[in-house]
């Protein structure tokens, strides 16, 4: 155990050389590469924390929007549900003017159907009535009620106005040639010349032609044609009357 | 490879005045793997690291960690290659002695006294680097210029002690080694050099930790004398 100064002053110099070596290819080098990590790792820390505070502003932003859509969105829901309503009333206004209309037409409709049907099943009485009467008439007909009704229209010569005795005075002038009478049941000479009588008290003497015939459809009374003008007394001609004026109403 | 001392420290041959001894020789091999192994370590760094580039800088980060416990940043960077070259050397240097038919460096005592002695002026030269000649050989005066011998007797006393005691306990881990090698056969001092692994790394660590605690209070031994000054 000597100390060799050699071997020291080439210890002290071998250590000196190894820091040099160990600093030059190892502690710099090392050193420099974990203060770039180090630096890069700050960096990314630094771009981390912007982008933290970009995201939190965005976040902000995003939820101030999104309040804002909410409100709006809230806003436009309320003013949508109130033209909802407004719409709604004024169709069902208009539904309700609709229907009134509808059921006044309906009504109307049925009022006139109702009276079309009314006025069909009256003239359908009455060509039944007028047929049962005629039929039944047919079978009471007779001489007896053909007299009476020649007699009746005798009387019934006496109390025609005066306008319409000289209508047809007019019209024995204008179709003097033919006086036309027709008759349910076949009449005598007598009965003739009684016709003729009363018609020329009424009217004046006639020069023209009488002509007589029997129309059995007549069932009763008679009919005397003289020019346009018509003089009637059977049951045929009143039925029908009595039907047709019963339509008319 | 004339010349040997009792300890098994060889002269192996002379280049000039200097006799090369196995001690020298083993240094220079060390330092050879120390350099091909930092070149091959760093020949590709990346911001990425692989396995090897991770190991040399976790050596580095934990050194720096634990520099960084007793200095300031700014300081710590400067002793950090001294210190730390001290700490991987030794524990190298250390090992080499499991190697059959090689020696510890440090189990010869003018290696270990020459790197005593780096570490003395080290201290020294930190200090008047970070405090200025004036201000620094000033502490040796506080608390009291009684006290100067006292700090005279420390330095040489805890230089010599670096010195004998890294010295002391890996030559006597080889010796014994030797010792059982030569009494028992061949595989009995297996225990012996399984704790001659731990003492290595025991005693370079013991080495780098008082060099550094040396430095330390060279470096802030004005600062707290700044620091009781002010007001």
């Amino acid at each position: 155990m000597e100390l060799d100064w050699s071997t020291f002053a080439l210890e002290v110099v071998n250590f000196l050389i190894l820091i040099w070596l160990l600093k030059r290819f190892f502690y710099q080098p090392v050193l420099n590469v974990i203060e770039q990590r180090r630096g890069q790792i700050r960096e990314e820390l630094s771009q981390a924390s912007r982008e933290q505070a970009e995201a939190d502003q965005l976040k902000s932003r995003y939820e101030a929007r999104l309040s804002d859509w909410e409100t709006e969105r809230q806003a436009a829901r309320a003013a949508l549900e109130q033209e909802l309503v407004q719409e709604r009333g004024k169709r069902l206004r208009q539904l309700d003017d609709e229907l009134d209309r509808q059921r006044l037409k309906h009504a109307a409709r049925d009022l006139q159907q109702q009276t079309q049907w009314r006025r069909q099943a009256e003239t359908e009485a009455l060509q039944l009535g007028a047929a049962f009467a005629g039929r039944l008439l047919s079978t009471l007909a007779g001489p007896e009620l053909d007299r009476r009704l020649r007699q009746l229209f005798i009387d019934q010569l006496t109390t025609l106005p005066e306008s319409a005795l000289k209508q047809l005075h007019q019209g024995r002038l204008d179709e003097a040639q033919r006086i036309e009478v027709v008759s349910a049941l076949p009449l005598d000479e007598s009965q003739q010349q009684a016709i003729r009588q009363a018609l020329e008290q009424r009217i004046g003497p006639s020069q023209g032609q009488w002509q007589f015939r029997q129309d059995a459809q007549l069932i009763a009374g008679l009919r005397i044609s003289i020019g346009g003008w018509l003089l009637h007394a059977n049951l045929q001609d009143e039925l029908r009357f009595f039907s047709e004026a019963a339509h008319a109403e | 490879m004339n010349e040997s001392n009792p300890l098994g420290t060889a002269i192996l041959f002379h280049l000039g005045p200097l006799a090369l001894t196995s001690t020298v020789l083993t240094t220079w091999g060390v330092m050879l793997i120390l350099w091909l192994a930092s070149r091959l370590v760093m020949r590709g760094l990346h911001l990425q690291p692989g396995p090897w580039q991770t190991a040399a800088e976790g050596i580095i980060e934990t050194i720096s960690a634990v520099i960084g416990e007793l200095l300031t940043p700014q300081q710590a960077r400067q002793v950090l290659p001294f210190v730390a070259t001290l700490w991987i050397y030794l524990v190298l240097a250390n090992l080499v002695g499991l190697i059959p038919g090689l020696h510890s460096p440090t189990a010869d005592l003018s290696a270990t006294s020459a790197l005593a002695l780096l570490v003395f002026l080290s201290v020294h030269w930190f200090g008047i680097r970070a405090n200025g000649l004036r201000a620094y050989l000033r502490h040796y005066l506080t608390p009291t210029p009684l006290l100067l011998p006292f700090h005279l007797i420390s330095e040489i006393t805890r230089t010599v002690a670096l010195a004998v005691r890294l010295f002391g306990n890996i030559m006597s881990l080889e010796m014994a080694a030797l010792l059982i090698l030569w009494v028992a056969g061949l595989l009995a001092p297996v225990p012996i050099l399984m704790l001659h692994i731990v003492e290595a790394l025991v005693q370079a660590y013991i080495f780098g930790m008082l060099a550094l605690i040396y430095i330390a209070g060279g470096l802030q031994s004005q600062q707290l004398r700044q620091q009781k000054e002010a007001p």
